[in-house]
């Protein structure tokens, strides 16, 4: 019976009703110690020192390619590379024969227009980049050969036929020669260097292998108009040692002429190639470690950089760093950051041309380094900025760097609870 | 060689004890009840809630006078379950909330003239939860949030007693009391906007040690006539932060009191009672704002046989009672009456007893009202 009796009465106390209550909304009084002390300031200076890097995405780590054009401003080229080119080709119930013949060479571009800049015509030129050499991944070799003498191929296209995906003739000529190449090196390889240009800034992109919709190179391997079109996909050779080295230099992009100014005393991110910005907090511990961080404001004044149009925006996105003090090349660290998203998931969209004060929450950034604390190699009190779409529009934001002026230089604002008594009567 | 029945009971005593260990599920939020350090439930049984606290004095499931447990006569184990359901009103806007407690287990034997009793119980109550819809200030905006605080714990006593019986009228008991407590008060805060500022909960925890000794008589001057009194001579109570950090210290308030019965009437139980504490013994527990009042505890019941079930008689119960509560709200005194109503049904012969005490008490300070409807259940056995 009392048995029963106490389990009668735990379900009870398992079944209480709370309804929504006034009671301390009302009265206070009537819930003393209930009150917590928030405290705000504004830390300042509030870095160690802050980093501009360029060249993000790395080397074919691009998973779209951005061709762009700004005239005597900003020059790509996108290098696609075919090193596996057919020789042969099956007739029609036949056996094999060797290529001696082609025609309808072209290359196929996925286009992507997100966000693009597009003049009523453009001009795309592909240029045979292929120096001769073996395992060749240095980049002058190939911008070198963005000449005409090495045009073998291109066009003028309407606004209107830039769409999803674009064709772009290739000269039979050049084709043929490069299938039928016996020379040790350049055996079966065509690689080619894209460029856009025409009146008015260009500024699209192309699929690539990492985003499943890589350049693909077209041509008929024989005068018969039954035979089929080969068709040929991005490969590399070389360099034969480094499998991840091959993969990148499928398809990738070089910048062929950046002379878009740097801005002394600011850091900046965003551009093509791409730049994001390392930032070393230097907030006081007894506050990140030893409170309850309600918010964290980054305060950036931003400074207007000349270029791009007035309409133009740029995503800026706040990331952790995920190395430890252990990595010391902060260029490095400056990768090892986390997705988008991960912990941090303010953002801000800024206006290249206009400045003023800028701001980003950091708190569950600050709120990770107090957990952190006590770990044997902890992250660094450190965050990333990088640009939505990074290296591949050519927008660039700049904000005064930690080496500006009191008034200008970047800062934290923190509001948070103190380790107090509360709770008591 | 122990029966089944003797075995039911270890379990059955088991069950409460843990039930009482527990830290209490109880909800519920501000109220004139649950101020300062809680609720002072001052150990009363289902049987002397019934009477309005009248028998406080002459009841031997009550820890309160040590001398009063030679009424049990017999061994026997007694725990009680004790749900509350408050209507605090402010401006009109009324808020319902509801408190659950175990609030007394109590361990009977006797020894040829001497009576001993273990007993644990609620001392003071400090259970509660808050939610309310607040505008904080973070940074240079008001963002929208819900504020969530909450109270569980608080002060429990415990208390080893023995009673000496002289004579048949004569009786003394003499109570250590032990004071151990935890409470455990967080505040948080969810916002609407969880990209601006991050929601947080702060908790603390407190936890208290003290100690007491209590005295009490229990005298039959006449042949109708039963008077008892109680006293407790408080030692310190200490307040800390954690288990380390000393916050405050004060000291167990000393309490007295006085019970009469006259049982000339047949079949009644008419009873009076007297008593007090004083709680300004407290101060130095708490902020220095805290407000301490000295109250006083007055009530009149009775106990009528009412029918009988297998040959034992069910007592019917009534009191009214009235008493000032520890905690003032602001610098206005918080006072309780209350009336009560309950009953006692034997069972299996009498060798167990079902005790229901219900009370309707009414609490007021300047401009707050609180009804409480209290339920208090015990159950006690003989084996």
């Amino acid at each position: 019976m009392v048995a029963v009796l106490a389990v009668v009465a735990l379900i009870g106390a398992c079944k209480e009703s709370l309804d929504s209550g006034v009671a301390c909304g009302a009265a206070k009084t009537l819930c003393p110690g209930q009150n917590v002390e928030i405290r705000d300031t504004i830390i300042s200076p509030s870095l160690e020192f802050d980093s501009t890097y360029v060249g993000f995405p790395t080397r074919g780590a691009e998973f779209l390619l951005p061709l762009v054009s700004v005239t005597d401003t900003v020059q790509t080229v996108v290098v696609v590379r075919f090193d596996s080119l057919s020789t042969f080709y099956l007739p029609a119930l036949d056996t094999a024969r060797p290529i001696i013949y082609v025609d309808s060479s072209r290359i196929r571009l996925r286009i992507d227009l997100t966000r693009a800049q597009v003049p009523d015509s453009i001009r795309i030129d592909l240029y045979d980049v292929d120096n001769g050499t073996a395992d060749d991944t240095a980049s002058a070799p190939v911008l070198a050969r963005l000449k005409p003498q090495f045009r073998i191929g291109g066009g003028t296209f309407a606004k209107a036929q830039i769409v999803d995906s674009l064709y772009v003739s290739l000269k039979d000529s050049a084709m043929l020669a490069h299938v039928r190449d016996t020379m040790p090196v350049t055996r079966a390889r065509l690689r080619i260097g894209i460029t856009v240009s025409g009146k008015g800034p260009i500024s699209f992109r192309a699929g690539s292998v990492e985003s499943g919709a890589p350049i693909n190179l077209f041509f008929r391997p024989a005068n018969d108009t039954a035979a089929r079109a080969l068709v040929q996909s991005p490969a590399s050779a070389g360099p034969s040692d480094r499998a991840d080295i091959r993969r990148d230099l499928m398809d990738y992009m070089l910048v062929v002429k950046n002379t878009l100014p740097t801005l002394p005393g600011t850091m900046s991110l965003g551009g093509v190639p791409g730049r994001r910005v390392y930032l070393r907090f230097n907030l006081p511990r007894r506050i990140t470690d030893s409170t309850t961080i309600i918010r964290a404001t980054l305060r950036l004044n931003q400074v207007s950089y000349p270029f791009g149009g007035a309409g133009d925006t740029i995503i800026i996105h706040p990331h952790v760093v995920l190395a430890s003090d252990n990595v010391p090349d902060n260029r490095r660290a400056s990768t090892l950051i986390g997705v988008t998203g991960l912990v941090l998931t303010d953002s801000m969209a800024v206006f290249p041309r206009e400045s003023g004060l800028r701001t980003l929450e950091l708190y569950p950034l600050v709120r990770e380094w107090a957990s952190q604390a006590a770990l044997k190699n902890p992250p660094a009190r450190a965050g990333v900025l990088t640009a939505g779409n990074e290296g591949r529009l050519p927008r660039i934001a700049a904000f005064y760097s930690a080496t500006a002026s009191a008034a200008l230089r970047p800062s934290v604002r923190i509001t948070y609870i103190p380790k107090i008594t509360f709770g008591a009567p | 060689m122990r029966t089944s029945w003797q075995y039911r009971l270890i379990a059955a005593a088991g069950v409460c004890v843990w039930a009482l260990a527990l830290p209490s599920a109880a909800r519920a939020q501000g109220s004139l009840g649950t101020l300062g350090l809680g609720y002072p439930l001052g150990g009363q049984s289902a049987r002397s809630l019934g009477t309005g606290a009248s028998v406080a004095d002459l009841d031997p499931q009550t820890p309160i006078n040590p001398a009063a447990i030679v009424l049990n006569l017999r061994a026997q184990v007694y725990g009680q379950y004790e749900p509350e359901f408050r209507t605090v009103t402010i401006a009109g806007v009324g808020t319902k909330t509801t408190t659950s407690r175990f609030p007394l287990f109590m361990l009977t034997g006797r020894q040829g003239r001497a009576t001993f009793a273990i007993s644990f119980s609620s001392f003071m109550d400090r259970t509660w939860v808050n939610t309310y819809a607040d505008t904080q200030t973070v940074g240079s905006e008001r963002l929208a949030s819900t504020v969530l605080t909450q109270s569980i714990g608080g002060i429990s006593e415990g208390r080893a007693a023995m009673s000496w019986s002289f004579s048949d009228n004569i009786h003394v008991g003499f109570g250590l009391h032990v004071y151990p407590g935890d409470n455990r008060v967080s505040v948080g805060r969810i916002f609407a906007d969880s990209a601006r500022a991050g929601n947080f909960q702060n908790t603390n925890g407190y936890s208290f040690t003290g100690t007491a000794i209590s005295f009490g008589t229990l005298l039959v001057p006449g042949k109708h006539f039963v008077v008892a009194s109680d006293l407790r001579l408080g030692g310190s109570l200490t307040m800390r932060l954690g288990d380390s950090l000393t916050v405050g210290k004060g000291s167990i308030p000393l309490r007295y009191g006085v019970s009469a019965s006259y049982d000339g009437i047949p079949g009644a139980l008419l009873i009076a009672r007297f008593g007090g504490e004083k709680w300004s013994d407290l101060r130095g527990l708490g902020s220095s704002t805290l407000g301490l009042k000295d109250g006083t505890d007055m009530s009149v019941g009775t106990e009528i046989v009412g029918p009988r079930i297998s040959g034992a008689p069910v007592l019917l119960r009534a009191g009214y009672r009235s008493r000032g509560l520890p905690f003032t709200h602001g610098s206005s005194a918080v006072t309780e009456t209350s009336s009560a109503g309950g009953v006692g049904i034997p069972l299996i012969g009498g060798r167990a007893v079902f005790d229901v005490g219900v009370v309707h008490a009414s609490r007021t300070a300047v401009g707050i009202a609180e009804k409480s409807w209290l339920i208090s259940v015990g159950f006690g056995i003989r084996p």
